[in-house]
């Protein structure tokens, strides 16, 4: 009886689908720091505090890495250098600001300029297509109407 | 035994795919440099960079910045002519959502063994420094 053979692509395609999804849902649901933290993210969070610690810094009590609001904080360079590695990401962009920029973009692209959404490293940005810039005609009066702020080279 | 020598190689194809996907994800920049921004006063909240970016494309990226602590891994920038370079500007805007200054930077085209590129955004002249610098207030 021939052997069914199907396992040597359906068991690795499995794990490569559950590393998959756990690696995509841990990115789309990351939260801010302090609240609905996940539990990685309070994990990185108290491994940079207590390197700090080894750095004779304190994180006050009630500070909010993410908003930036309750007690300040002032990190010697060497201290926040060595801890930088254990700092959680960064928090993804907002909802509100995506949307904006979709908007930005395709209210771009209506008018003629070919660009895309480019998400990563904690902002949101529009990359043009090429030979797109501010000394293509129409160019900036478009950025202006389409609600971009204003572009200003040096000189100008 | 050729059952599993069968598998393990199965495993190692699918590992080997998984890493050279991540490694596609997170593709670096070949001219340019990323950005590290740092406020010294504390006065900057969210900003944004126009610019040319690796690919020698005009690039905007707006960044909401909790801390100077965090950057804006992932986007090269350069100031080039030799792809017509558009210089390369940080504005800050502060907590109110207010531009209180803007600053022309100066990334370089080629990349070092470092291609981070760190500059003080809230200082009456911009400084900016080859390598990685998160210094700065928090005020």
């Amino acid at each position: 009886m021939e052997r069914w053979r199907g396992q040597y692509i359906v068991v690795p395609a499995l794990a490569l689908l559950v590393f998959g999804l756990v690696g995509c849902g841990a990115k789309a649901q990351f939260p801010t720091l302090p609240g609905n933290s996940s539990h990685a993210a309070v994990r990185s969070f108290i491994n940079w505090d207590q390197c700090l610690r080894q750095h004779d810094v304190k994180v006050p009590t009630g500070f909010d890495l993410y908003t930036n609001t309750g007690p300040k904080l002032n990190i010697p360079n060497a201290a926040g250098s060595a801890c930088q590695r254990y700092l959680p990401p960064a928090p993804p962009p907002s909802q509100a600001a995506r949307q904006k920029l979709i908007t930005e973009s395709n209210c771009m692209r209506a008018r003629g300029f070919a660009n895309t959404v480019t998400y990563s490293g904690g902002g949101v940005g529009i990359v043009f297509g090429a030979g797109l810039n501010p000394g293509t005609p129409g160019f900036t009066a478009a950025m202006k109407a389409c609600g971009l702020p204003a572009y200003n080279p040096p000189g100008s | 035994m050729g059952h599993w020598r069968r598998l393990a190689v199965s495993f190692a194809l699918a590992g080997a795919l998984l890493v050279s996907a991540g490694a596609m994800g997170v593709a670096a920049g070949t001219n340019g440099q990323q950005l590290s921004p740092y406020d010294y006063y504390g006065h900057i909240a969210s900003g944004y960079v126009y610019g040319t970016n690796q690919n020698c494309q005009f690039a905007y990226d707006a960044f909401s910045w909790p801390n100077h602590w965090y950057d804006t891994s992932g986007w090269y920038w350069q100031d080039w002519s030799g792809c017509g370079s558009y210089a390369v500007e940080v504005y800050g805007r502060n907590s109110s959502g207010t531009q209180v200054g803007s600053w022309y930077i100066g990334p370089p085209h080629n990349q070092g063994s470092d291609n981070w590129y760190s500059c003080q955004v809230d200082g009456p002249a911009v400084n900016c420094l080859a390598g990685y610098q998160n210094t700065g207030v928090i005020s």
